[in-house]
């Protein structure tokens, strides 16, 4: 009973420490997340007395439209109506501000343990039996829309999302998913209607933003690419992906100051980034700051001691400043880590080729038709003669 | 100590062992999102606002202090806050050191496997509780292997080991304590013993709310009965409510925090009961759709268990014997009937997974009921009630299986016959007996080991010190 005893009055005290904090801490950053632009649009809803929150009614929704939906599937056409008027009766047409995206654990939980793939047309044909019940369960739509965009189908997915907006033309995640869906299929104009849909709904839909400059950014239009990305970062400014695809964005417009930035803004919220790191050196490289490039490039080693590529690129940084030996010698741990890799062994070649040391540029061209790579051990022997 | 519970020792470190080769490290399940965040929220945060971890999901709704008008309960986090500071501090150490074989796992999947951790912890003080109780009622031998065949009979096994992120592991165990010390030591609690026992309970109901049926249907009565039967005195009962106070205060002002008004979790169950009463019609008891019995058939035992206790507290009444120990049965048994058929009138009440994951804070009554009945069988009886036991579950885990990977729904359309279903439960083995992420596990699990080694060994070497200063004073 001592244990016991003293077991609970810990429990109480970490219960009033928990409270404590919750005192301290809870209106400070409530007012915080307020005057962020995270908050920006939300709505505060007000908890009557004696009523359900918008929110906790989503928890009887969810269960009504299962239960609708079990009914439908069973074929039980007299509880599906019950169960349809009583969730009428008391949400009237509210529409779910959650969706539920994983009915079938089939496709969510599990689809990497379990090869469930021949049952796909079994969950599509009670979906569809279900649709033919109820014509207006928007959720079987959309659960049909994901198995079709699981399994490659995206005309048919978007033919069922598109079935759900008509339906219920408020469940903005839609449009993201519809822009997504587009896009896949190179329907571009499409694409941009459905994600400025999203906005026009919620213009802190960050996801919109991003799917939009995606789209133009495939299109290589990346002003506009760049343009979206920068409105999502005001919403969401600790975003270290949304910085790459800035830097990335203003690499392939040639603008590598900026985009060396905003590689380093990345890092800055994610240090353990190897590929930015490469990604920064590459800028810098392009820049013609050989150094900074080197630099980050040991960066990226230490991340990852092995990468024969981070070698080459060094090597290749190294022969930008003339630093031959120094080249040589990046290029031979390169191809000591990697010594498969035909483009290293002929670099290496390339590099004592500079340095007038036939005898080892022979060896390599050796090494190369030891990987059957006569085209290169031939440039080699070429490149002697020249 | 060791040589005379050496048996049950090792088969304890062996289930802990199973449990831990086997769990799966990705905190997944039913309510996982919410405690997840109300977790991280305390730790990172200090507050228990969720709307920042929710702004994807929620973002356009806030109450009127900027919180999320959550009424998922919060109390969980006192057990699991410490398993995620355990995650955050060991991915911390690693990437300081530069381990990259740990950094490169990433802090979230560090804190998640954590936190999977502590609910096989709690998982397996369930068990040992449950374990610890029946052996009072029978012998230890009927007790371990009625609380093992259980473990599996039910879905507590794949709630502890697969769907880890729930908060029924952790209630079950609260509820197993408060079970163990309601039998073992109510009738000689003194006064101050009944307010921390009410303080307990009320931290329980901070985990889980639903607590309060056990409370009101169990607990309760059976306090009554003791007072009653002047085992107790009846200031037993004020102390007892008296206790629950001091936390229901503070989760009121927390209720305040997150609404902006009082409004503590039971309003949403109440409100919900009143303005969906009509709707209870479902059969979740027999259903073919994650019904309990037909999930779990091995209740079926159980309830028998309950039909000979009732004829042992009748014969004893007669006889004019104490009858205590029927009592608590009986009582128990009220409150499990009460919560099978309220619940079971729901469609699907535990949300997207199998309704007995509503039942698994009750997993410890279960396990008595159902060891009394059987220990209670002679020869081949007995041994008739533990093969159908074996086929049950058996059932249950061929249910869970098909639960697993979607065809229960599909199954609502069409079930094929039980000889085409019996490969389904080929989805088991993964879940139950798969090793997963050994070497995450031993990342953090190592450390924990040497620190609670290095604990043992600095007390071993502090006490015999202490000894002799004592002898010394003497």
């Amino acid at each position: 009973m001592r244990i016991f005893s003293y077991f609970t009055l810990v429990l109480c005290a970490l219960y009033f420490m928990t409270t404590l904090l919750n005192i301290v801490n809870n209106h400070s950053n409530a007012q915080r997340l307020k005057d962020s632009k995270m908050l920006r649009g939300v709505q505060v809803i007000e908890t009557a007395a004696g009523e359900l929150s918008e929110y906790e009614k989503e928890e009887h929704i969810w269960t009504l439209f299962k239960q609708k939906a079990y009914y439908a599937l069973k074929g039980d056409i007299n509880m599906m109506d019950i169960t349809k008027n009583q969730k009428e009766e008391v949400f009237g047409n509210r529409p779910r501000l959650r969706l539920d995206l994983t009915p079938y654990r089939i496709f969510r939980v599990s689809p990497a343990y379990y090869n469930t793939g021949d049952r796909y047309d079994l969950a599509i044909e009670s979906y569809e039996r279900a649709i033919s019940i109820d014509p207006q369960d928007f959720e079987a739509y959309i659960t049909l829309g994901d198995i079709y965009s699981f399994i490659g189908n995206y005309a048919k997915a978007i033919e069922n999302y598109k079935e759900v907006l008509l339906i219920n033309p408020d469940i903005n995640k839609l449009y993201i998913s519809l822009g997504s869906l587009y896009n896949r299929l190179g329907d571009y104009d499409r694409a941009i209607t459905s994600y400025g849909e999203a906005l026009q709904r919620n213009p802190s839909f960050g996801e919109a933003y991003i799917g939009l400059a995606s789209v133009y950014e495939l299109n290589g239009k990346y002003l506009q690419a760049i343009a979206y990305y920068q409105k999502y970062l005001e919403i969401n400014p600790k975003s270290s992906e949304v910085y790459r695809s800035l830097a990335d964005a203003y690499g392939n417009m040639g603008e590598y100051s900026k985009a060396i930035a905003y590689y380093q803004r990345h890092l800055e919220l994610n240090p353990k980034s190897g590929e930015v790191y490469r990604s920064l050196a590459d800028a810098y490289g392009k820049a013609n700051d050989y150094p900074n490039q080197i630099k980050c490039l040991y960066s990226a080693l230490e991340l990852n001691p092995k990468s024969s590529e981070v070698y080459r690129s060094l090597a290749d940084a190294y022969g930008n400043m003339g630093e031959y030996s120094k080249e040589i010698e990046c290029y031979r741990k390169s191809v000591a880590i990697n010594p498969k890799e035909a483009r290293a062994q002929f670099d290496l070649g390339d590099a004592y080729n500079n340095i007038g040391d036939i005898e080892n540029v022979l060896k390599q061209a050796k090494e190369l038709r030891k990987l059957k790579r006569e085209d290169l051990a031939e440039e080699l022997e070429q490149a002697i003669r020249r | 100590m060791f040589k005379k519970h050496k048996y049950q020792l090792i088969v304890g470190a062996l289930v802990f062992i199973y449990l831990f080769l086997v769990y799966d490290v990705n905190f997944r399940g039913p309510d996982e999102p919410v405690y997840f965040a109300y977790t991280a929220s305390i730790v990172k945060d200090g507050d228990l606002n969720i709307i920042n971890q929710f702004y994807n999901d929620y973002g356009q709704y806030v109450s009127k202090t900027y919180n999320l008008p959550d009424f998922h309960n919060h109390g969980g986090v006192i057990f699991w806050a410490p398993f995620f500071l355990l995650g955050k501090s060991i991915y911390s150490v690693a990437d300081w050191l530069n381990i990259a074989s740990i950094a490169d796992e990433g802090l979230d999947k560090m804190i998640k496997c954590a936190m999977s951790f502590s609910t096989i912890i709690f998982g397996f003080f369930t068990l040992f509780f449950t374990f610890l109780l029946c052996r009072k009622l029978f012998s230890d031998k009927a007790a371990f292997w009625s609380t093992l065949l259980m473990l599996f009979a039910t879905p507590f096994a794949y709630f502890t080991l697969f769907e880890t992120g729930n908060g029924q592991i952790v209630a079950s165990m609260l509820s197993a304590i408060l079970i163990f010390v309601l039998y073992n030591y109510a009738p000689a609690m003194n006064g101050k013993h009944w307010f921390v026992y009410g303080m307990f309970f009320s931290i329980c109901l901070a985990v889980r709310v639903e607590l309060w049926s056990m409370f009101i249907l169990f607990i309760l009565p059976y306090v009554l009965i003791l007072c009653l039967s002047k085992s107790i005195r009846w200031n037993a009962l004020v102390l007892l409510i008296a206790g629950i106070l001091p936390i229901f205060i503070l989760r009121l002002i927390n209720a305040y925090l997150k609404y902006g008004e009082i409004r503590p979790e039971e309003l949403f169950y109440i409100i919900s009961f009143l303005q969906f009463k009509s709707s209870y019609q479902f059969n979740g008891l027999f259903s073919t759709f994650r019904a309990v019995i037909y999930s779990s058939p091995i209740i079926l035992i159980c309830f028998a268990g309950v039909t000979v206790s009732v004829v042992g507290l009748i014969k004893k009444i007669l006889k004019k014997e104490t009858c205590l120990n029927e009592c608590f049965l009986i009582t128990a048994a009220i409150y499990l009937f009460f919560k099978l058929y309220s619940l079971s009138r729901i469609f699907s009440p535990a949300g997207d997974a199998l309704t007995g994951r509503c039942f698994l804070t009750e997993f410890t009554l279960f396990v008595l009921f159902y060891g009394y009945f059987v220990n209670m069988q002679k020869g081949r009886l007995r041994l008739s009630w533990i093969a159908v036991s074996i086929l049950f579950m058996g059932w249950n885990l061929l249910v869970i299986a098909e639960y697993i990977v979607g065809f229960d729904w599909l199954y609502v359309y069409s079930s094929p016959g039980i000889a085409a279903r019996i490969f389904n439960l080929k989805y088991m083995l993964f879940p139950l007996f798969f090793i997963k992420d050994i070497y995450l596990k031993l990342s953090f699990f190592l450390p924990l080991l040497a620190f609670a080694l290095a604990v043992i060994l600095f007390l071993k070497k502090k006490i015999p010190s202490l000894n002799h200063h004592c002898r010394e004073r003497r």
